[in-house]
């Protein structure tokens, strides 16, 4: 088998932070109903360790994800110095911070209430994750924010991709960061995106099998090279690709696992397992369990199944985190705690993972990691 | 990486100028603003405001049944660019291929607003207001109304959202992933960036004056710019008349501070010799430069610097048409393009309107009034918040002639 590494980029680093390992009870404003939703929501700080307390009091909540998973996955003396002007910020987020933007426009749109606070404005703008990692960094080269549902991290990890291997730039910092505000269970609510029940996420489990998802927030960061820029990378990714699926989701996605892989240079035979971004939602889930039948079917191979979303719960960056464990797999060639086997677990050290994430609105997002 | 030349093969424009490509040529060429009172929503207590609204409702006009306004600006915007490339005709699996790359920031905010607003009142607006927050939804919205299949992207980079998005679609054609995309970007004006800006005291009530010596502030617009770009190779096998060959993009970030430009324009240098260095051009080739030009203090001082930087002494034609749009944010990018290939192709170079006494720490004098000009390089540059810069370039094609 002979893989494309040259259109490969290495990993240096990886950061992630997850939410709490059990969901909790959240309650909504009374102006949004008072309801209360269970959550699986990261500490009321993210990042504190790791910002500068002022700084961390500056920043929305969504920004506090990116930066805290930007500082674990890039530490200092991660990269060569100087990189600066060599260096790139991709940020997928689906909302960016709705906190924010929520919180100003109570300020203007309340009655009575007419001083917006400007810190509120500038935190709502999308691409304020991604220029506080530029500034904290020094990272001058391009800095670009993708805000496309379901598949924003697979998108900017694919343009960063691009600016690595096009050598516009040395190393890139990919994060897929979204924060979990009361706006945000509306906007999934509005989607029909969530159960109420606040039985832990069951993915894949057909007994607890329901309709919906719980709501989640969190942050993954990469730092990745263009190949040789760091002596030892903890992996690698083969490929990235991202796009919305016409016609039956089985066929469409067998069809585009089949052209990623093999835009890898690989093939099924090489994969020993796959993370799939199935959330517990009887209705996707089934769709994740047709996609899968019909790759052993058709493609053959002889890969492991697991799932990660028990974890993190739904948003739509998930996928940034179920990202980050296949890194950690690749690199340590066994299955991280997070992830839940599925059935039996891989034959072999594991050395590619393919990510497979697909959305009720007809995305398909996957990234090959490999060693 | 093997790359192909990227050209334009078509256009379309909606901002307070109009609803065509012509409408906003005229206007440009007798240098009326499409500046006015703002009335699409009110803001109460707070100072009348111009702004580059767009005059109807572009509902009326996008030939979406549901859509936010940003979708409708979008739609509207993409109608003509494909009408312009030629491809009104083409088939429905032909479409399967043609991509689309949007730069967006507000998208469906006007709405979201409209439910935030309720449930303060105690009013239970219904979900429905929430749906189409996101601002992909804009980008969606002109894949699915006309039928294209291609790979689609939503970028959000603050004002330099919509040429950031003619770069990622660039990319995607000289790399091979796509022939053809349209790119471009949109937005709506919102409470949340008219409060905005206004809480930062950056805006004039009376519109935005670039380059001025009292210069007072920015003023926002609204709109949608939209550019069908494809593979040389591909524009000639199907007989498409080029407009304008992109030859050269850059996108950079000052890493400085959440919303100043970085003090000496560092960062729109550097977007600049890039996006020169790429096209194979040197300063001295380009003719005619779109500033970002807002009308703010910083700005304008950073942006003037950095073009001093690069062009002093012998500096291009110089405007920012700012006043005759508003600052329309996502879309500002792909608007300033257009006028840029507008430019170039009409052989004129337009206003700086608003412009009465240049300021005297700048080395050049940008263009008072609309003056022909034998033009075969043109730039637009772009400025965000979070430092982000953008530049692009755009060169005439050989042997076109003078657009009629």
């Amino acid at each position: 088998m002979i893989e494309a590494r040259h259109l490969a980029v290495d990993v240096v680093g990886v950061g992630s932070i997850f939410p709490a390992s059990a969901p909790e009870m959240r309650a909504l404003p009374q102006e949004l109903g008072g309801e209360s939703y269970p959550t699986y929501a990261c500490a009321a700080a993210p990042g504190k360790d790791l910002i500068a307390p002022g700084k961390l009091r500056r920043l929305g909540r969504a920004q506090q994800l990116a930066l805290g998973a930007t500082l674990c996955a890039a530490p200092d003396g991660a990269l060569p110095p100087d990189v600066g002007e060599r260096g790139a910020v991709c940020v997928g987020t689906g909302l960016g911070e709705t906190g924010s933007t929520a919180a100003f426009l109570k300020s203007v749109l309340g009655p009575g209430q007419r001083f917006p606070r400007p810190s509120h404005f500038i935190n709502s703008v999308h691409n304020a994750l991604a220029s506080e990692i530029a500034m904290e960094l020094g990272f001058k080269g391009e800095n670009c924010t993708v805000t496309h549902g379901a598949i924003s991290f697979e998108l900017a990890l694919r343009r960063a991709m691009f600016l690595l291997l096009a050598r516009r730039c040395d190393a890139a910092v990919v994060c897929g960061a979204d924060e979990w505000t009361p706006y945000a269970v509306k906007f999934g609510q509005a989607h029909g995106w969530w159960r109420r029940s606040p039985d832990p996420l069951a993915p894949m489990a057909e007994a607890s099998a329901q309709a919906g998802a719980l709501p989640g927030e969190g942050a993954a960061a990469f730092l990745l090279a263009r190949s040789g820029f760091v002596p030892d990378p903890i992996a690698r990714i083969a490929a990235c690709a991202a796009r919305l699926g016409r016609g039956g989701a089985r066929e469409t996605g067998r069809v585009f696992l089949e052209s990623l892989i093999g835009e890898a240079g690989a093939q099924w035979a090489d994969i020993q397992l796959v993370v799939l971004g199935a959330n517990g939602d009887a209705r996707t889930d089934a769709a994740y369990s047709g996609v899968i039948e019909e790759c052993l079917a058709v493609a053959g191979g002889n890969f492991a199944c697991a799932v990660y979303k028990h974890a993190t719960g739904e948003f739509c960056t998930a996928s940034a985190l179920g990202t980050a464990l296949a890194v950690e797999a690749v690199h340590t060639g066994a299955l991280p705690d997070r992830l839940r086997l599925l059935h039996a677990a891989p034959a072999e050290r594991i050395t590619r993972a393919l990510v497979y994430h697909a959305s009720p609105s007809g995305y398909h997002g996957a990234c090959l990691v490999a060693s | 990486m093997t790359e192909r030349r990227v050209v334009i093969t078509g256009m379309g424009i909606v901002s307070a100028l109009g609803w065509t490509l012509e409408e906003t040529w005229f206007a440009l060429r007798d240098e009326r603003s499409g500046l006015r009172q703002l009335s699409l929503f009110r803001l109460d207590d707070r100072p009348a405001l111009l702004v580059g609204e767009v005059k109807e409702d572009p509902a009326a006009r996008s030939g979406l049944r549901l859509g936010s306004r940003t979708e409708h600006l979008a739609v509207c915007a993409a109608r003509q660019a494909f009408e312009h490339a030629g491809l009104s005709s083409l088939p429905l699996e032909a479409r399967r291929s043609i991509g689309v790359a949007l730069g967006v920031c507000t998208g469906g905010m006007l709405d979201s607003e409209e439910y935030v607003a309720q449930t303060l009142c105690e009013i239970d607006p219904g979900l429905e207001l929430l749906r189409r927050h996101e601002c992909s939804c804009a980008t969606n919205a002109i894949a699915e109304a006309l039928s294209l299949g291609g790979p689609c992207s939503t970028v959000s980079v603050a004002c330099t959202s919509g040429a950031a998005a003619i770069s990622v679609a660039r990319d995607m054609i000289a790399s091979g992933e796509a022939d053809m995309m349209l790119a471009g970007g949109a937005d709506s004006l919102t409470r949340l960036t008219v409060c905005g800006f206004l809480s930062l005291l950056v805006v004039a009530p009376d519109g935005c004056k670039p380059f001025d010596a009292r210069r007072a502030g920015m003023c926002l617009g609204e709109g949608a710019g939209i550019l069908a770009l494809e593979s040389e190779a591909h524009a000639q096998a199907r007989g498409a008349r080029a407009l304008a060959r992109l030859c050269g993009a850059a996108n950079t970030c000052d890493a400085h501070h959440c919303t100043a430009p970085a003090p000496g324009g560092a960062g729109i240098v550097r977007a600049m010799q890039t996006a020169l260095a790429e096209a194979g051009l040197s300063p001295e080739d380009v003719d005619y430069v779109n500033a970002h030009g807002t009308g703010t203090i910083d700005n304008d001082i950073a942006e003037g610097k950095a073009l001093t930087e690069v062009f002093s002494p012998r500096f291009p034609w110089i405007s920012s048409t700012k006043r005759f749009f508003g600052h329309t944010l996502a879309a500002a990018g792909a608007i300033e393009a257009i006028v840029a290939i507008l430019a170039l192709r009409r052989q004129y170079v337009p206003a700086n309107l608003g412009l009465e006494v240049a300021d005297p720490s700048l080395p050049f004098t940008p263009c008072l009034h609309t003056t022909p000009a034998a033009l075969r390089v043109v730039m637009s540059n772009s400025l965000g918040f979070g430092g982000s810069n953008a530049s692009l370039v755009f060169s005439r094609v050989a042997g076109e002639e003078k657009a009629s």
